[in-house]
């Protein structure tokens, strides 16, 4: 699975990269709070996913128990899984990927368009018509398979930009031992 | 009746090219990958289905999002719109839910 993603993000990646050098423009240069922006986004996606998924595994489980301690135990997961519970994350995971989306528009390059295309194909996937927070408000609590699984689809929209902007970063650092072995 | 997840496969990606005609070419590389994790994700829908742990809800957004991001490749390159882009996802996605279809009775793939 990993390795497909991988494929898949690195030919999403040439396709940024070969239209920012069809456009003849500067090179995008790397910017580590856009980076590291990124990599905050993913950690919120990352962690409400999994433990949604935890969650999601204990109430599967518990269902099939009648003692009063799974029965407790389910209530409290059930609750803890629920749209409402779970508000909060998304806002902040709606914050995060308007943080990087500005950050990215603030210093418009050749790559600008493409990128902004794949955030806003990331955040139809979390907050748009059938999305991952729209099934988790109508379900209320989701199965912990079809999480792993959107997580997934997710994962490998966040890989692009992540591998994108590591190029960048490998890219700066060429150019600044480039500069330093010059003097 | 198991699904033969190679043959879907290689169904969705004629479909996706006869879309995309001329600009398959193009594509090729990225959109076989992005069709190799679409069946993947398919895949797990058919695993849900079997212990019947899905909703219509969520099969729509599993869908909807492996749609989003195939047609988000292939919208990727400048010579292919949006519009074009989408079309060619569902395509690729009518295959799988056809294969779907056949091997499992759920009711919201009618």
């Amino acid at each position: 699975m990993t390795r497909v993603y991988s494929i898949a993000r690195v030919a999403c990646l040439m396709a940024m990269l070969t239209a920012a050098g069809v456009a003849g423009c500067a090179a995008p240069a790397y910017d580590e709070t856009t980076d590291k922006s990124i990599s905050t986004l993913q950690n919120d996606i990352d962690s409400e996913l999994i433990s949604l998924a935890s969650l999601g595994e204990r109430i599967e489980r518990l269902r099939n128990r009648d003692d009063a301690a799974s029965k407790k135990a389910l209530a409290d997961a059930l609750s803890k899984a629920s749209f409402d519970a779970n508000s909060a994350s998304y806002d902040k995971i709606d914050l995060d990927l308007t943080t990087v989306r500005l950050r990215i528009d603030a210093e418009p390059n050749a790559s600008t368009e493409n990128l902004d295309a794949a955030l806003g194909s990331l955040r139809d996937n979390l907050f748009g018509e059938k999305s991952l927070r729209d099934t988790h408000s109508q379900e209320d609590v989701l199965h912990s398979a079809y999480v792993e699984t959107e997580k997934q689809t997710l994962d490998q929209q966040l890989q692009a930009l992540l591998a994108y902007e590591i190029v960048l970063k490998k890219g700066a650092s060429s150019s600044k031992s480039a500069a330093d072995g010059s003097q | 009746m198991a699904i033969d997840w190679g043959q879907v496969e290689k169904d969705a990606e004629a479909a996706v090219a006869g879309v995309l005609a001329n600009d398959w070419q193009t594509v090729k590389t990225a959109a076989s990958a992005q069709l190799t994790a679409l069946i993947q994700v398919a895949q797990s829908i058919e695993q849900q289905a079997q212990a019947k742990s899905i909703t219509q809800a969520e099969y729509e957004s599993l869908k909807l999002g492996q749609q989003r991001a195939l047609s988000g490749i292939l919208h990727s390159y400048a010579a292919i719109g949006i519009v074009i882009a989408e079309q060619a996802a569902a395509a690729a996605w009518d295959v799988v839910a056809q294969a779907l279809r056949t091997a499992y009775k759920l009711p919201f793939l009618f």
